[in-house]
């Protein structure tokens, strides 16, 4: 029963959530300085002409009138229409959601297979040389902006030795090697970054471990340094970065726009900024509201991480 | 042929070499048990740290200490791996942090069999309900599925004493094992402590400040001051005569019954002026936790 409530009172947080999202991404949005009809016709249009395509499209309507009808139509699943081509959000944003989603689908858990043995070894070794210098390397890895590896890893990979292309992206329903081809750069130019990101939160967790009794309780009841940190060690390790992993998933969803811009590959981040230089509002509040529903789930999983990892969290006590 | 043999051993920390154990000598005999006593600072939990090589990475040790006559002080840690938790193991004092708070505490026993044994699962389980049933703790077939957390202090000292004693070790190092528990837990923890080793045969060397514990529980005793032992021998002997000044001052302040109302209790230096004796505390002494030590070389 206890679960029931818990899972009921999650449904009507989220619904609050996204209600009060759309109203503010709306607002927001509604707010933008400049105007689709006069973006569209140029700067040189006459007031007149600007009018009417705005009476054509509805905007001259009240604003509550229109957020209720948007907000309605989501309801249904439709999240209305680009006033330019006229084509369906849903169906616009489609497209550049697979991108995204393969980009950092792929990226998160190779980010933390990545960052786990780094994370163990700089703590492992933090006063000794191979300690340090993973922890050095990967303080550098965070300080290179994604764009300048992407840039980097191109110049290596695609254009020296062409192993690989690093420009555009093709479905993987179209042709899988190409698929995949373009997808590599793009991939293990995040990767690098967020692993050493990712490798920070990791080594401290670890470390955390290592002044803990209950390592020294491991070690003296016959595990070696290495296989008692990681064995008693994960599970404290895993709260932290799953926390991380959580906030780094919702803003990368996004952030990945600076790798789909070096790439040129049409994520949902380039859609972003498209429609917004186009003032294709409609195009700006579906992304928005997708992210707010990406952001709210993540955080529930994330949740449910930490009664997986934490059992003195399920009966809500600890001493 | 002794089961623990410590010779000049000496443990000092960090780059000026402060030393918390100094020119230590002890053996321990097969199922014997030794007592080794002294104030907070004096080196009592360096030495059980040393023996069973869980120092920290800045401690330097010279001399040797001898397990079952194999040298202890330079064996690989895998090589002391095996040896930890199986014939060499530790009680220590602080039930409360010492087990994994994410894993349950049957799991947490059963890891100590299957790291020193091939025996299979089912079997596993079993053996570690037997053990916590042979050290009191009720309904042991459940309290294996709990978790830390759910368990009291003294159910929790229980569980670590079960697995301090499952491999049958031939030396149980107890390091203050009762301090962190009430007075009537204390007791009972003692006597189980007390029968557990004697039926697994194993010999011990149990830490502690409180002359009574150690009194009730071992036929050896040593003292220890300023990181050297300052006497040793039976514990009768040692506690009705003792021949150090200093261990005459941790007797009389342990016997604060013989005190009078209105009268000052007894302090060490009533009995025993550091700056007299040979292995005064260091004028340089800091706060860190081995408070006594002196530069050495």
């Amino acid at each position: 029963m206890a679960l029931l409530r818990a899972a009921t009172r999650r449904v009507v947080i989220f619904l609050v959530t996204v209600l009060v999202a759309s109203a503010v991404i709306f607002g927001i949005v509604q707010a933008l300085p400049g105007d689709v009809a006069l973006a569209t016709l140029g700067m040189g249009a006459s007031p007149e002409s600007v009018d009417a395509l705005r009476v054509q499209w509805g905007l001259d309507r009240p604003l509550a009138l229109r957020y209720l009808e948007w907000v309605v139509g989501m309801v249904h699943g439709d999240f209305g229409a680009s006033y330019l081509t006229g084509q369906s959000v849903v169906s616009q944003i489609g497209p550049p959601l697979a991108v995204t989603a393969w980009l950092v689908g792929l990226s998160m858990p190779l980010s933390l297979l990545a960052a786990l043995p780094l994370g163990l070894v700089g703590a492992m070794g933090r006063r000794r040389w191979f300690g340090v210098s993973v922890n050095a390397a990967t303080h550098v890895g965070l300080a290179i902006p994604v764009f300048f590896v992407g840039a980097i890893l191109t110049i290596i990979f695609a254009v020296k030795l062409r192993w690989v292309r690093a420009n555009g992206y093709v479905p993987l329903t179209t042709s899988p090697g190409e698929w995949a081809i373009r997808l590599v750069l793009p991939v293990a130019s995040i990767v690098i970054v967020q692993a050493c990101f990712l490798a920070r939160y990791v080594r401290a967790g670890f470390i955390d471990v290592l002044t803990e009794d209950y390592y020294r309780t491991a070690r003296a009841v016959g595990w070696t340094r290495w296989r008692g940190l990681w064995r008693h060690g994960i599970r404290n390790v895993a709260t932290s970065v799953v926390t991380v992993i959580g906030l780094q998933l919702a803003s990368l969803l996004v952030g990945a726009i600076l790798v789909e811009q070096t790439f040129a590959m049409p994520g949902l981040g380039s859609l972003l900024v498209q429609a917004v230089r186009r003032r294709d509002l409609m195009v700006v509040q579906g992304v928005g509201m997708l992210l707010v529903a990406a952001v709210l789930t993540v955080n529930f999983l994330v949740d449910l991480a930490y009664l997986a990892i934490d059992p003195r969290l399920k009966r809500g006590g600890r001493s | 042929m002794s089961v623990l043999r410590v010779r000049d051993l000496t443990v000092s920390f960090g780059r000026r070499h402060l030393v918390a154990v100094d020119q230590v000598s002890l053996d321990i005999e097969p199922g014997q048990r030794l007592g080794l006593v002294g104030a907070s600072g004096s080196g009592k939990t360096v030495l059980a740290s040393t023996i069973i090589g869980l120092l920290p990475d800045n401690a330097h040790v010279d001399g040797s200490v001898t397990f079952d006559g194999q040298e202890l002080t330079t064996l690989p840690d895998r090589e002391f791996s095996a040896i930890r938790g199986k014939d060499l193991t530790m009680v220590f004092q602080e039930p409360m942090t010492a087990l994994d708070p994410t894993m349950r505490v049957g799991r947490q026993a059963a890891e100590l069999v299957a790291l020193h044994s091939e025996s299979s699962q089912g079997t596993t389980r079993q053996l570690v309900v037997d053990v916590f049933d042979r050290v009191g703790l009720d309904q042991a077939s459940r309290i294996v599925d709990a978790y830390p957390h759910e368990l009291s202090g003294g159910q929790r000292q229980r569980v670590i004493i079960a697995m301090a004693l499952i491999n049958r070790p031939s030396l149980v190092i107890c390091d203050e094992p009762t301090t962190a528990l009430d007075a009537t837990v204390q007791a009972k923890v003692l006597r189980l402590l007390d029968e557990e080793l004697a039926s697994v045969d194993a010999a011990c060397l149990f830490i502690s400040h409180d002359l009574g514990l150690v009194a009730s529980l071992c036929s050896d005793v040593a003292v220890i001051h300023a990181g050297r032992i300052v006497e040793r021998g039976r514990t009768e002997q040692v506690f009705h005569h003792p021949s150090h000044p200093y261990t005459a001052g941790l007797v009389a302040t342990a016997s604060i019954d013989k005190v009078r109302p209105g009268e000052r209790l007894p302090v060490i230096e009533d009995f025993f002026d550091p700056s007299t004796v040979d292995s005064a505390p260091p004028s340089e002494s800091t706060n860190r936790p081995h408070r006594r030590i002196r530069r050495s070389r």
